[in-house]
């Protein structure tokens, strides 16, 4: 094929190592990003974006997927691995995982609301509602009824869904600009009326939330280990946040790939051609709500976790902006490129905090450099190839007879 | 005419776009196995008349029923599943997805992967041109390439009834008759098709029944022979 672009020389190790080195670089900056000091990490974060704005102009990223795609065993072990022994280097460290742990839970959400902002196009100005939603049921089940975190997660994900089930409906009737301005009414809503619900805390909020435990341990205590010594109390919560993570970034892909992404991106571009085709319209756009809402319910119930204290303050709607502005930056509709950008915004806002009063607007600076050079994202959607990452590939096989 | 033997049979259809009448007391018997033709100039009411098909336009008044089932309650997506294909430019093609993607789209309840192959296999025999295209974008493909694709993607699942919407709108003779051939291949195979167009000589030549409408009324009724000598024909618009 001629379109098949060519390689550089330094690309031409075999391919396994060449994805685990890859891992290793991508983990690496990850770290770096994390332990360094504001000036360098910015400066990783800068070179980052701009390498990753080199390789898709020049193609690679393309190239490096079907890669990743051609050995996804070898890409998720080492992957696995890198995870794995990241929380290990941040042992130590608390306000280096606690950064960790809110990247992994921002990039939680964001994939949920990449499921209507990005893959049906009905852009959500709620996820911060709906992660609120998820917190608030964790901090009541586990401080006003003394039960555990796990029924508080439980909890959280079944109301999440019936939230996004209920905003769901009013937005079947409503399309575009009009559907924004619905999610954005209530997300000002639930922000004012947690605001006025004494028995949740009104203003003030709810404290003291319990972590989760497990067979009695804490996931979220100081202990000693063998060979790290005392460790943050983070340790064990950053590697349950990446578990889930994993999970739920698995959930998304198989998601994206089946019929069900599909009939969602169609519905972005043509919704009447996609009803034609035999797509429940309704159905899928209700779908879209509360997969999202499930979504951002395990972050909320996350995050409620980590901080032991839920707020209004802390579901308003800037954070939703900040969860939009996220899967903007990742590249809308690409389950990978979200959790990129959820990684990166998260990182520099934390280490723009240096600045004090200037923070928010070196913030909204960057934002704007980077949609004015790249409204389409760092890691773009591709063409979508259905069937491509866990089916095998129909198409070759006709070719073959 | 009976039910059983009509595939879709329309019964005093009216439908409106808010306070202005569209169609009036419309009545159309689709034949198993045969080429219907709708004949019409711009503005009489033919797309209205699919979209109302595919209940994409709401009904008024009227019935519908295929083989004899009334599907005048079901929504869009249940007709479509219960065998009526739409090719049309009112339903266009995915235009930032792949032609493969496209086609497989086409097949969107076909779960049976198996199926699904079977099925691609044939589309690329009678589709040669979409073959070679394959990984494009819908998007940068030529009118009547799209057109193809339209048709292949309806085609696909082996719809009870297929319903192409003016496909010769816009193309150039050579591929209108190309797109025209294919028709006939369909209706060599059996396929109940109701052909809507402006074209009237092209789609004579394929239909077996033909109708026409005018300001959203049918104003004939019949075989294409009587069509054909009839004083419609004598029309220039048409």
């Amino acid at each position: 094929m001629k379109l098949k672009r060519t390689i550089p020389s330094i690309f031409k190790l075999p391919e396994p190592i060449l994805i685990v080195l890859c891992n290793i670089l991508i983990f690496g900056l990850a770290f770096a990003m994390l332990r360094l000091s504001y000036q360098y990490s910015l400066a990783c974060v800068a070179i980052t974006i701009a390498v990753l704005l080199l390789m898709d102009i020049k193609g690679y990223i393309n190239h490096l997927f079907s890669l990743y795609i051609r050995h996804k065993k070898i890409a998720f072990f080492s992957a696995l691995l890198c995870l794995l022994v990241l929380p290990i280097l941040l042992a130590g460290l608390r306000y280096e995982s606690h950064i960790a742990i809110m990247a992994l839970i921002y990039a939680m959400v964001c994939l949920g609301l990449n499921f209507q902002m990005g893959s049906t196009n009905m852009v959500n100005f709620a996820p911060a509602a709906f992660m609120g939603i998820g917190a608030y049921s964790m901090a009541v089940v586990t401080v006003k009824l003394g039960a555990s975190a796990w029924l508080g997660l439980g909890m959280a994900l079944v109301l999440c869904a019936f939230a996004g089930l209920l905003i769901g409906l009013p937005t079947l009737r409503t399309k575009g600009y009009y559907l924004s301005l619905v999610t954005m009414a209530l997300q000002l809503a639930f922000t004012q009326m947690i605001k006025n619900i004494a028995s949740v805390g009104g203003p003030n909020g709810i404290s003291d939330i319990k972590a989760f435990s497990i067979a009695g341990h804490s996931l979220y205590k100081s202990y000693t280990l063998p060979l790290l010594g005392k460790v943050a109390p983070h340790f064990f919560y950053l590697y349950f946040c990446s578990i889930l993570l994993i999970v739920l970034i698995y959930v998304a892909l198989r998601i994206y790939v089946s019929r069900y992404g599909l009939a969602l991106n169609t519905i972005a571009q043509d919704e009447i051609a996609a009803n034609c085709l035999g797509v429940d319209v309704s159905r899928q756009k209700l779908l879209a709500f509360v997969l999202g809402g499930l979504f951002c319910g395990v972050g909320g119930a996350l995050y409620a976790g980590l901080t032991s204290f839920v707020g209004p303050n802390d579901f308003t709607f800037s954070r939703s902006l900040v969860y939009i502005c996220m899967v903007i930056l990742g590249g809308m509709d690409n389950p990978l490129g979200v959790v990129v950008g959820a990684f990166l915004l998260t990182v520099v806002m934390e280490k723009l905090r240096e600045f004090a009063d200037y923070a928010q607007l070196v913030y909204a600076l960057l934002l704007v450099i980077i949609l004015i050079v790249r409204p389409s994202g760092l890691i773009p959607k591709r063409v979508r190839d259905y069937c491509a990452l866990f089916n095998r590939r129909p198409q070759q096989e006709i070719e073959e007879k | 005419m009976s039910d059983e033997s009509a595939i879709l049979s329309i019964r005093g259809l009216d439908t409106s776009y808010g306070r202005i009448p569209m169609l009036r007391d419309v009545n159309i018997e689709v034949l198993r196995g045969q080429v219907c033709c709708v004949l019409g100039a711009n503005g009489a009411g033919k797309t209205t008349l699919v979209k109302a098909i595919l209940n994409i336009v709401k009904a008024d008044k009227g019935s519908m029923s295929m083989s004899g089932e009334d599907i005048s309650t079901w929504p869009t997506h249940r007709r479509v599943q219960a065998g009526i294909a739409l090719s049309a430019s009112a339903a266009g093609s995915f235009q930032k997805m792949s032609v493969d993607t496209n086609l497989k789209m086409g097949a969107y309840y076909i779960k049976d992967t198996k199926l699904l192959e079977e099925r691609l296999a044939e589309i690329y025999r009678s589709f040669p041109v979409l073959r070679e295209r394959l990984q494009q974008k819908a998007g940068t493909l030529s009118g009547g390439e799209r057109t193809m694709l339209a048709i292949a993607r309806a085609v696909i699942n082996k719809p009870r009834l297929l319903i192409l919407d003016e496909p010769s709108l816009g193309l150039a003779p050579i591929m209108v008759e190309e797109v025209f051939n294919i028709v006939k291949q369909l209706a060599l195979q059996q396929m109940s098709i109701l052909l809507v167009e402006q074209n009237a000589v092209k789609a004579l030549s394929v239909a077996s029944t033909g109708y026409v409408i005018q300001k959203g009324a049918i104003v004939f009724c019949g075989s294409v022979q009587d069509l054909a000598k009839s004083e419609f024909m004598d029309n220039p618009v048409m």
